[in-house]
């Protein structure tokens, strides 16, 4: 039933409802609802495995020497994700549902410190303008929440 | 970072049963405009701040 809605929510987005995930599985509205008494139940149930995949993401981008290599390894990796699947999406960026997974934002700020406590005087350091305040603002990527 | 996986959602809703990856070229493009250039002239708009990413994302009801 977990996959078959997961199926279901990334084709469709959140607005599919328990009654929608019994029709796609095949199984009785009555099975859906014992299992889960709110589709807020449901998807908390099938999205901890895609915020878990996000936050793992985030966590082997922190690894790669260079950065900048690893923040577009992130986007790339985050992207792959999010693209096919609708529903998660809808999930990670909407706090109607879950909002931004505080894990994903904790990993990539903990990445400032990652990156201070570990200077490499070889270690090209890539930067990118923060926000748009210009060249003074200029900071290594791994200080980056977003 | 939300607005680049949105984009590359909404690339691939529209256009993925004519190129699945079209989706690549986009964040690309957006990748390669976030790198530090000399001589770069200063955004139309700045980028969110914290309180206003929570405000978009507390504002946006994909529906259900």
């Amino acid at each position: 039933m977990l996959v078959a809605a997961r199926e279901l929510f990334a084709a469709r987005g959140l607005e599919a409802t328990l009654n929608d995930v019994a029709h796609h599985a095949n199984v009785g509205v009555g099975t859906v609802y014992r299992r889960f008494a709110t589709k807020e139940e449901l998807l908390e149930a099938i999205f901890e495995d895609g915020i878990d995949q996000i936050a793992a993401l985030a966590e082997t981008a922190l690894q790669k020497d260079d950065s900048w290599d690893g923040f577009v390894w992130f986007v790339e990796h985050l992207c792959e994700l999010t693209a096919t699947d609708r529903g998660l999406r809808e999930m990670v960026y909407s706090k109607a549902y879950g909002g931004y997974p505080r894990r994903v934002r904790t990993t990539a700020a903990g990445s400032a410190h990652h990156e201070t406590g570990r200077a490499s005087p070889s270690r090209r350091a890539p930067t990118f303008r923060h926000r748009t305040h210009g060249h003074a603002d200029r900071q290594p990527v791994g200080r980056h929440r977003k | 970072m939300p607005i680049v996986s949105l984009l590359a959602g909404t690339v691939s809703e529209w256009a993925s049963h004519v190129e699945p990856e079209l989706w690549r070229r986009y964040v690309a493009l957006l990748l390669d405009g976030m790198r530090h250039r000399e001589g770069q002239k200063r955004l139309a708009v700045d980028a969110l701040e914290d309180e206003q990413m929570d405000a978009a994302m507390q504002g946006w009801h994909p529906a259900g």
